[in-house]
């Protein structure tokens, strides 16, 4: 996917789905570099009690900084709460 | 004090306490953890929701961790095995732990578990290494199905969760706490302190309480009187029960002293 282009083009842009909602993304962002450009989770440390998937598969937060997204991602996160 | 004779073998591990608690409904997170600790509860559930871009619920993990609790993720919101399967999934990577409250419930009005849909994701989550409690009507075949399958524990309801109407499956109880070779923890319903320790003198293993003590007037109070209930109940179990009878019998002897001087 990743052609040396100079200029950005429609090619370079990716459409994620994020909590049901579209965003145009640089292509490559990974997913932790999306999250922090969306507000979602904030940079560093992770907050613990949440979870995340991508596309109906859940995806430890250990790998979130080396997953790359592409077009088409469905992105959910889930988070504790109380409940009985 | 806890027995410490008398530890609840749950999972892989031995639990002083019997009294399993929610955190849902309280008023203040301040609240349910002080009311948690007069519990003296050790695990304690918590659910899981989608989070919502630019609001953040209360943060209950971090805080709920650090007080040592160890947490029972539930799976409430699913309503068919595959949804219920990716919660325990999600549960799992944000909480840590392979511990599952499976509740399978497409009902939102009575919120009845359904049976078929529980058993399915059971079978599939115990096959993936969870430890799974599968919170289920009171009845007996499908609690002997789970147990078959591998369940850790079954959780038969007392009543629709939330209700407080207590044991309403009693005779169900029962039969279930006779036939189980895994824990039984009485789960829903539970609305008195009365009604857990019902449980207990019954012979369940343990209880899971979130409304009654939530929504009481004073949930740390409440928490107390749970404990204390929960305690009292497993010990009268331990103890033997006396039996019942239909006659009255006698506690005194029913010697004729009195008609003795007239006789005489």
């Amino acid at each position: 996917m990743s052609t040396a282009r100079q200029t950005h083009t429609e090619q370079d842009i990716i459409k994620v789905s994020v909590q049901g909602a579209r965003h145009r993304l640089p292509a490559g962002q990974t997913l932790s570099d999306a999250l922090t450009e969306l507000g979602l989770i904030g940079t560093g440390s992770q907050s613990g009690g949440v979870a995340l998937a991508v596309n109906q598969e859940v995806v430890p937060a250990s790998e979130w900084p080396q997953r790359t997204l592409v077009d088409g991602d469905q992105i959910q996160l889930f988070q504790a709460i109380a409940g009985g | 004090m806890h027995d410490v004779n008398d530890p609840l073998h749950l999972g892989n591990r031995s639990w002083q306490s019997r009294l399993l608690t929610g955190t849902g409904k309280f008023g203040h997170p301040d609240t349910m953890l002080a009311a948690l600790e007069a519990a003296d509860t050790e695990l304690v559930t918590l659910a899981l929701r989608r989070v919502e871009t630019g609001t953040r619920d209360d943060n209950l993990f971090g805080p709920l961790q650090q007080a040592g609790y160890r947490l029972l993720p539930n799976t409430s919101g699913a309503r068919t095995a595959e949804e219920a399967v990716f919660a325990a999934q999600l549960a799992r990577e944000a909480m840590g732990t392979p511990w599952l409250k499976l509740e399978i419930h497409p009902d939102p009005r009575y919120l009845m578990p359904d049976p078929i849909e529980t058993l399915k994701a059971a079978e599939q989550l115990v096959q993936e290494g969870f430890t799974v409690l599968p919170y289920v009507h009171a009845d007996p075949v499908l609690c002997k199905r789970l147990e078959e399958v591998g369940c850790a524990a079954v959780m038969p309801l007392g009543a629709p969760i939330g209700s407080n109407l207590g044991l309403e499956t009693r005779t169900f109880l029962h039969i279930i706490i006779e036939q189980a070779q895994v824990p039984v923890i009485v789960d829903a319903g539970i609305g008195r302190p009365s009604d857990a320790m019902a449980a207990m003198e019954m012979g369940a293993d343990a209880v899971l309480v979130n409304t009654a003590i939530a929504t009481a007037r004073d949930p740390v109070a409440m928490a107390r009187a749970f404990r204390d209930a929960v305690r009292a109940g497993r010990a009268a179990y331990l103890a033997g029960l006396a039996a019942a009878s239909p006659q009255a019998v006698a506690s005194s002897p029913l010697t004729d002293f009195l008609d003795a001087g007239a006789n005489g």
